[in-house]
Parts: structure tokens; C-alpha cells; sequence
């Protein structure tokens, strides 16, 4: 019985190792993360910023996922704006801009960029830009920003302990935020909306009952 | 109303609050939606990390290695981790990781966006033209400019200088060359200039202390 | 008349007055407090703004000397904690007259001759020591140096960004909404007291009623609005300001505090006298039974 129960402890043991052992084979790492950000369009000298802030950054699997999570998400965002404005994936746009740097030998020209942004209204620089400070909040990192003159901001993030991880400026890019100019009906507003709907019916149903209770009473 | 009725007195103000809560929060929805997400953005910060002026930095360095086995070891922002040596205009300064006007003042600063000493591509480092650039402008072509880290020694050789606009970020964008791009403010007056000054070197020799 | 055909016209007449009060109070608090150059220059006052900025802007020019060459007395010593103050109140002055006046009135610009004239007299002097020729180079850069050193301590004034929201069109859309606050502000006055008088005609007979209705009124009207407030001044919002250079954080984040706390307090008048009116109405409800 003892020898059974060994037996069992240890194959018990050895999937669990064996799954253990799997799962770091497909761990994620700094380098899928950065993949994620190349992949997604951003520019070269962003990718090798978010790669610099990695290399002395330690963070688990899960958390690269969630990266690579908002990467692709912000990603889409301005794949959906190319797409409609131009016909193209940004991948493709900087490809482009890519094989025309190599062919006059000249650095690449990422006024591509600048043409998206340009496009984006407010509302979606707004998401995109939500979506990286909640990242941000996930991986135990506080974004701030400090105005210097009219268009340009230093962005500084700092870890959970204020030590600063990271400061870099940003310009044209930031230009595009303000007031959202369209609302279209969403998950959330619908989501108050049955809220509100309930409780007034609610209130409502208690008043009726009220006067209900009120004329038992006079009878 | 009379005593009978008391328990309804007590009741009718917590109706009133559903009926009129219900409502505000109905019409409320969408104007508080649509001002929702920008809020988010503008209230996102850690409240306790108060204002910009508080200035730390991790000071941390990670131990890696490159794709043909060498050593190479990865600074944290805000940390010296070289020596630049220009023996042409007798220049020794401290190259810091990271730049922002703190550390501008401290030393030689290498622009986040550009690879770290040692790996493959465009090394950016800047200075200010009255301190650690004084005497940037009078490099030459041909002339030695050192690196030095604690990993290793890596040598360029100015080829060439150009003058370009802040607004030009090409010069500072990432190459395929293994290269080092020095720059600073170029003015020949007074008063802010948008002109700057880039000394572009070639890497001749690298040398990593495995 | 049975109690419950009282009953639904009382509630029904109650809850209209919640928002009426709801609706009076946010536009006089918004007419009066918010929209109001006072508060914005008693903010500055309070908080030491204006040498706040000062202090920043001759951070800044002892900054640029390194890149520019010029010594940061050529402009500290045309530039006093009072000419700061001045232009930041009149920043606040002029962005919330784009507001509150129904002609749109064009931003007057301020005098920044003392700064022109210092920078001037230090190139003329650095011409005439280094034998610079004054070419059209020469008058350039001047001009140029000139409009740099006014546009940043034109942008350091602006402690409430204000300027920054003229620009994103975010003040012509509070003008746009401000237009309507005068008649919204009457309208619910005009509501209010209708409603009290006909809460106070159907309960004429026993005028303790029309009290129970008109304090329920206001207790869930301060409710409503104060559990909200509260919520946002305790969580701590305001200090989550994503913008960390010292005068805007510090002018913003103390504005919102000093907002809300009046707010609070105006919530909680309207929650007492709500409170005294149904100690009146059980008084004088004991007194009957008497």
C-alpha cells in the first residue's frame, strides 16, 4: 500500500514538473514584447526605448502577456484608422518606408506616423493613450507629465517605490488629445442606463406600495 | 399624518432617493461617459509620488548577453555607466543613461531611444554646448573618440559633421551601421537656436572584457 | 380629501423639488464660484502662485544659460514676483471673460517691455563688446530670443492652463453652455418656489405636512449631491493630476479642494435646513397630539 501510494505521489510530482517545465518553454520574454511593439507599427527608436526600460525591468510571464495585450490592442486601434485613411496596415506603411529608406540610403521617414495621428480624433488618442497608463497601473507604474511649452511634455514614469524608470519627451504625438467629440452608445453607458432603470422602477414600485399601505391603513 | 403612518414617513425619503438617483444616474450616463475616459487620463497619476521635483533613480545595472556571446551589461535610467575620451579636444566627461535637463547638467547623455553601448546600431549621446560639447565643433575627421564601459572599450573614428534642426530626428533614428552619433546645440549668437550640431563616428574596434 | 389623494400629488411635487434644488444650487455654485475670476485669484493668493512661478521661471532662464550664453539676470532682472502675479490674474481675467461674456472679447496682449528692453541693451552690449556686426542675422536672433523669453514666461503664467484649453477649444464650449446658466438658474428658482407653494396650498390645513415634504426635498437633494462630492474630495482625486510641474499641480489640485469644500458646505446647509424642518414638523406634529 505504502509503495502504491509512492508510486502515485510521484507520477502526481512528475506531471506536475513536466507541466511546470512546459510552461517556461513558452514563457513570454522581453523580446516577444518587443516584437509585439515592432509588429504593431511603432517606430523603431520607440521600440528600442521599450526595450531598454525592459532590459533592467523584472517582470513576470503574465505580465509581458499583458503588455503584449495592449500593444496589439493600441496596435489594431491605429490599424482601424490606416485601414479606413489610407488602404493600409501601419506594419505596412513603415514596411514602405522601410524599402524606401534602403533604397536611397537615407534614414526612414516616419512622417507615416504623423499622417495617422493626424487622422485619429481626439476620443481615439484619448483610448489609446488610456490603455497604456492602465497598463502602466498594472505593472505597478505611475505616468506623470510635465508641460514644457506649448506642444511638447516630458513624460516621466516612475515604479511603485517613485525611483524614475524612464523620461522621455513627446511632442506632435501628444497634440491630438482633448475632449472627446463623438459618443457612440457603449458596454458602459447601457450597462448605467439598466442600472438607473431598475432603480427608479424600484422607487417607483416602493411609492406604489407606499400608497397602497397608505389607503389599507384609512380602510 | 398619524402615528399609524410613521413607518411610511420614515419610508417615502429613501423612495424619493430611488426614484430621483434612478433618474440622475439615467440622464447622467452618457454626458459622464463621454467625459469619462478623458478624465481617466487627466486623474491616472500615483497621488503619493507628489511633484516632479522629487528625483530618484533605481541605479541598477543587469548582466545579459549579446547574440555572439558577449558580455554586456544594461544600465538603468539615470545611471553612469561610460567614459567618453575625445583626446582631440581633450574631452573626458561621464556618459549617463537617459537624458532629461537633471542630468544634462551631471554629464554626457545618451538619448533613450538609441542602443546601449556594445550592441548593434546607432549610439546617441548629447550635451550642452557651453559644458561637456564646449569644443564639439572642432572635432575632425579621422580623430579617436573612446568609450569606455565596464564590460568593455569601443572605439569610432569621426567621419563626418552636420548641422540639423530639432524638429529633424533622422540623425538620432536608429541605423543598421554600427555607429555614434554626438550632438549638441549649434548657435553662432545669442539667445535659443533650433540648430544643432551631429558628429557622426564610425565604430573601428570594440573590445569586450570577457 | 383621503390622505393617499394627497399623498401622490405631495411626492409627486417633492420629487420635482429635488431637482429643482439640485438644479438651482449647481448653477448658482457654478455662476457664482466655479466661473469666477475671485476664487481663481484667491486660489493664487493662497497658495503663493505667483512666487510659486517666479521661482520656476528663474529656474528655467538659470537653465538656459547653458545652451544660450545668456546670464538669467538679463531676464530676472526685468521680471518681478508682482509683474508675475499680474499677468497670471490677467490670464485668468481674460480667458473667463471668453466665458462669462456673451461677446467673445480678443485677448489683449500684455506688456513685456521691461524683458524687451533688458535683452536688447544685453545685445546691444555683447555687439559692442565682441565687434558683432547688426545685420539682419543680428536682428533675427534678438527677435527671435525676445518672442522665446516672453512665449515661456507667458507659459509659465498660465498656472490653470487655461490658455492650453482656449486652444483645444474647451473654453468656447463652456461658453457655449455657460449662455444657458442664467435661465436654467431662474427656471429652477421659479420651480422651486412653485413647488413649495403647492406642496404648502395642499397642505394648508396642516402646514406640518408641508414641512415633512419640503424638508424630505431638501435632505434627498443634499444627498444627492453631497455623497458624490465627498466621494470625490476623500478619494483623493484631485491629487492624482496627471500634470506634476509644480505651479499648475499646485494651482489646480488646490482650486479643486477649495471648489469642493465649497460645495460641501453649501450641501450641508441645505441638509441642516432640511434637518430643522422636520423637527419642526415632529414638534409641531407632538404638539397637535397633545
Amino acid at each position: 500500500m505504502k509503495n502504491k501510494i509512492k508510486s502515485i505521489a510521484a507520477a502526481v510530482a512528475a506531471t506536475a514538473l513536466l507541466g511546470t517545465m512546459s510552461m517556461s518553454v513558452s514563457a513570454t520574454t522581453v523580446d516577444d514584447v518587443v516584437a509585439a511593439a515592432r509588429g504593431a507599427g511603432f517606430l523603431e527608436e520607440y521600440v528600442q526605448t521599450l526595450q531598454n526600460f525592459l532590459n533592467t525591468s523584472h517582470y513576470t510571464s503574465s505580465q509581458y502577456d499583458t503588455m503584449i495585450g495592449m500593444l496589439s490592442s493600441a496596435g489594431d486601434d491605429m490599424d482601424e484608422i490606416a485601414m479606413q485613411y489610407f488602404g493600409k496596415t501601419v506594419a505596412q506603411m513603415k514596411g514602405e518606408a522601410q524599402d524606401e529608406a534602403d533604397k536611397t540610403g537615407k534614414p526612414v521617414d516616419d512622417s507615416f506616423l504623423v499622417d495617422i495621428v493626424d487622422q485619429m480624433k481626439d476620443e481615439d488618442v484619448i483610448n489609446i493613450v488610456n490603455k497604456i497608463i492602465e497598463t502602466g497601473k498594472d505593472l505597478g507604474l505611475d505616468i506623470t507629465a510635465e508641460k514644457k511649452g506649448d506642444k511638447n511634455y516630458i513624460i516621466t514614469v516612475k515604479d511603485k517605490d517613485g525611483n524614475i524608470q524612464l523620461v522621455t519627451p513627446v511632442g506632435k504625438l501628444i497634440d491630438r488629445t482633448g475632449y472627446a467629440e463623438n459618443v457612440s452608445g457603449t458596454d458602459e453607458v447601457n450597462g448605467a442606463m439598466a442600472v438607473s432603470v431598475a432603480v427608479t422602477a424600484a422607487g417607483c414600485a416602493g411609492a406604489l406600495a407606499l400608497m397602497l399601505k397608505l389607503r389599507k391603513n384609512e380602510e | 399624518m398619524s402615528k399609524k403612518n410613521v413607518k411610511l414617513m420614515i419610508a417615502t425619503p429613501f423612495v424619493m432617493l430611488a426614484v430621483c438617483g434612478g433618474i440622475i444616474v439615467g440622464t447622467g450616463a452618457v454626458p459622464v461617459q463621454k467625459i469619462s475616459k478623458a478624465l481617466e487620463v487627466v486623474f491616472s497619476a500615483d497621488s503619493s509620488h507628489g511633484k516632479i521635483s522629487e528625483i530618484k533613480y533605481t541605479e541598477k545595472e543587469v548582466e545579459s548577453q549579446l547574440d555572439d556571446g558577449n558580455k554586456i551589461v544594461y544600465p538603468s535610467f539615470g545611471l553612469q555607466y561610460a567614459t567618453l575620451k575625445i583626446d582631440s579636444i581633450d574631452l573626458e566627461a561621464p556618459v549617463i543613461f537617459g537624458s532629461s535637463e537633471e542630468l544634462l547638467q551631471q554629464g554626457v547623455c545618451q538619448y533613450i531611444g538609441s542602443v546601449v553601448i556594445g550592441e548593434k546600431g546607432n549610439v546617441v549621446l548629447d550635451a550642452h554646448c557651453n559644458t561637456f560639447f564646449l569644443n564639439l565643433g572642432d572635432v575632425k575627421a579621422g580623430d579617436e573618440i573612446v568609450l569606455t564601459t565596464s564590460y568593455g572599450e569601443f572605439k569610432y573614428k569621426m567621419t563626418e559633421s552636420k548641422l540639423f534642426k530639432e524638429t529633424d530626428n533622422s540623425l538620432i533614428s536608429p541605423t543598421k551601421d554600427d555607429r555614434l552619433t554626438l550632438y549638441t546645440c549649434y548657435g553662432n549668437l545669442l539667445g535659443p537656436t533650433e540648430d544643432r550640431l551631429a558628429v557622426i563616428c564610425e565604430l573601428v574596434e570594440k573590445k569586450f572584457y570577457n | 380629501m383621503k390622505i393617499t389623494e394627497k399623498y401622490v400629488p405631495n411626492l409627486i411635487l417633492s420629487i420635482l423639488l429635488v431637482f429643482s434644488l439640485i438644479g438651482t444650487a449647481a448653477a448658482m455654485i457654478a455662476k457664482y464660484y466655479i466661473i469666477s475670476e475671485d476664487t481663481f485669484m484667491e486660489n493664487v493668493d493662497e497658495n503663493n502662485i505667483a512666487e510659486l512661478t517666479y521661482n520656476e521661471i528663474e529656474k528655467y532662464f538659470n537653465g538656459s544659460e547653458a545652451y544660450s550664453g545668456i546670464p538669467a539676470d538679463v531676464y530676472m532682472s526685468a521680471i518681478t514676483k508682482e509683474d508675475i502675479a499680474t499677468i497670471i490674474n490677467i490670464k485668468i481675467s481674460e480667458n473667463l471673460s471668453l466665458i462669462t461674456n456673451f461677446d467673445k472679447v480678443p485677448m489683449e496682449p500684455i506688456s513685456y517691455e521691461n524683458l524687451e528692453r533688458s535683452i536688447s541693451d544685453y545685445f546691444d552690449k555683447f555687439a559692442h563688446e565682441n565687434n558683432v556686426e547688426i545685420n539682419d542675422d543680428y536682428n533675427n536672433q534678438l527677435k527671435k530670443t525676445i518672442d522665446t523669453a516672453i512665449s515661456e514666461v507667458d507659459e509659465f503664467c498660465d498656472v490653470y492652463m487655461l490658455d492650453f484649453m482656449y486652444k483645444k477649444n474647451i473654453i468656447d464650449k463652456a461658453a457655449d453652455i455657460y449662455i444657458y446658466i442664467d435661465p436654467i438658474m431662474y427656471i429652477f428658482m421659479g420651480l422651486s418656489v412653485l413647488c413649495i407653494i403647492l406642496i404648502c396650498g395642499i397642505s394648508r390645513k396642516k402646514i406640518r405636512n408641508a414641512f415633512y415634504w419640503i424638508s424630505m426635498s431638501l435632505i434627498c437633494s443634499s444627498a444627492l449631491m453631497l455623497l458624490p462630492t465627498l466621494y470625490v474630495k476623500f478619494s483623493g482625486l484631485a491629487e492624482r493630476f496627471i500634470i506634476r510641474n509644480e505651479t499648475i499641480y499646485t494651482a489646480i489640485t488646490s482650486l479643486i479642494s477649495k471648489v469642493l469644500n465649497t460645495m460641501c458646505v453649501t450641501e450641508l446647509v441645505m441638509l441642516a435646513v432640511g434637518a430643522v424642518l422636520v423637527i419642526l414638523c415632529a414638534v409641531t406634529s407632538k404638539k397637535d397630539e397633545e
